[in-house]
């Protein structure tokens, strides 16, 4: 199944509009022109084919040529690979696999990687330091207004699961829930040990 | 003058007479061509152009005709696809439409792999077996002589080659045939007079789609021109159609 037409032209959208944003990552791109990239999503079975060029990007859900590098990943990882301090690990773990042209598939991840645009600079430009200031802060209120009922709401949902539903198990029960399986496995592997002890001991009292 | 006649909208006109009013009709609204595409499609012609591209399969290195390009839209994106090995031809027989779409495309920095041909669709002047792949977006309905046109495409295409039409059609969904049609005979011509101060062209534009071939016909057309594994796809409920068919 190929990606919906409206989807991709959205993403096409969004990358150039990042990169028309930031002269210096275009500079950057605009040096793999020519190049073909591709990343596989390996749990949607479905390839994106990126096609850098001076004033951006194209992309492209098939191609029937060869890709000069291949990027290959999950969609969670892909999705994680946007977080800096994540990158490192998920590319020692082997969540993220390069095939082909491995510098050109790095450059390319790091272009994809440093897309993070000064918005507030770019929009004091056009309105103004004053205006740009307190949108800025205006939009930080916000994020923080925003991330303080997010935890507040996870609480809640996590106190009404836990105590008042009963559906989710809290943290210390499962704990000690867990420490006796382990106190069973060890009796267990005791157990089992004596048994065998045991059996190799019964021909030796039979003979007798 | 030839005495075999055709239609132009819903005019039966001799055959030469329909070049002369298409032309004037390209002539006139080439400059705001992409704009009014924007406006009446409200966009979504950019998405049925880049299902087309999808479809083409094309590959780096090839060579590949954009016939009846116009402001090229499908252009621009097949010459990133083919890259500096490879070579689109932007083909109008409308010098206008071929000017704002050079224009258009050196602007966005596009030159090395593009040429431009001003040709017409019937008698194409490429030595045969010349191209991977043709395009033909919003073209063909304009045409005077469509199985002509079918035939020196076919002859154009390299073995193995595809031809894909974009075009208007025949809308499936009974609902939709007639709000569309509310749309393209009240609305359009109205927008037309109010954007591009030309009423006619835009009547013209409606009254094309409605006499152009639906989907089957179309499908048989480029059968008859040689075409196989010929095959549609329908967007946006029927209101345009993909066509695509092989020479093998």
């Amino acid at each position: 199944m190929s990606w919906p037409p409206v989807l991709l032209a959205s993403i096409e959208m969004l990358i150039n509009r990042y990169l028309g944003l930031d002269p210096e990552l275009l500079t950057k791109l605009s040096q793999l022109k020519g190049k073909i990239i591709a990343i596989e999503i390996t749990d949607l079975q479905k390839n994106l084919y990126f096609f850098p060029h001076a004033k951006g990007m194209l992309l492209q859900g098939n191609y029937s040529g060869d890709a000069d590098t291949f990027i290959h990943t999950s969609s969670i990882s892909l999705l994680q690979l946007a977080d800096t301090q994540r990158k490192q690990v998920l590319l020692r773990n082997a969540q993220v696999r390069i095939t082909g042209d491995i510098a050109l598939g790095e450059q390319f991840q790091s272009i994809l990687h440093s897309i993070e645009i000064d918005w507030a600079g770019y929009f004091a430009l056009l309105s103004g330091d004053i205006i740009s200031h307190k949108l800025s802060r205006f939009t930080q209120h916000l994020q923080q207004w925003g991330k303080n009922n997010a935890r507040q709401l996870q609480e809640n949902t996590a106190e009404y699961l836990l105590f008042e539903k009963r559906t989710l198990v809290p943290p210390q029960e499962l704990q000690s829930f867990f420490d006796n399986v382990d106190t069973l496995r060890s009796d267990l592997d005791r157990l089992s040990a004596r048994v065998m002890r045991l059996q190799l001991l019964t021909p030796a009292i039979k003979n007798d | 003058m030839s005495d075999k006649t055709t239609h132009f909208g819903f005019q039966t006109v001799n055959q030469e007479e329909k070049v002369h009013k298409v032309a004037e009709v390209f002539h006139s609204v080439a400059n705001k061509y992409d704009v009014m595409n924007d406006l009446m499609s409200f966009g979504i012609h950019r998405l049925w152009k880049r299902f087309t591209i999808e479809a083409c399969q094309v590959q780096r290195g090839q060579k590949v005709l954009d016939l009846a390009g116009g402001s090229g839209d499908l252009t621009a994106r097949l010459a990133h696809l083919v890259g500096s090995e490879g070579c689109v031809v932007l083909s109008d027989i409308n010098s206008s439409m071929l000017s704002v779409g050079r224009e258009k495309l050196i602007d966005q920095g596009l030159i090395g792999n593009i040429e431009y041909v001003q040709a017409n669709a019937e008698k194409l002047p490429f030595p045969n077996s010349s191209f991977d792949c043709i395009t033909i977006a919003f073209g063909l309905r304009n045409v005077t002589d469509k199985d002509a046109a079918l035939r020196a495409m076919y002859n154009s295409l390299k073995p193995g080659g595809r031809l894909l039409i974009l075009e208007f059609s025949k809308p499936t969904i009974p609902l939709l045939d007639k709000v569309y049609e509310q749309y393209s005979f009240k609305i359009l011509p109205l927008m037309g007079k109010l954007i591009a101060d030309d009423a006619n062209s835009y009547r013209y534009l409606a009254e094309s789609i409605r006499m152009h071939p639906d989907q089957e016909t179309l499908l048989s057309m480029m059968q008859e021109a040689g075409f196989e594994h010929c095959q549609y796809q329908n967007m946006t409920g029927g209101i345009v159609a993909l066509h695509k068919g092989y020479k093998f």
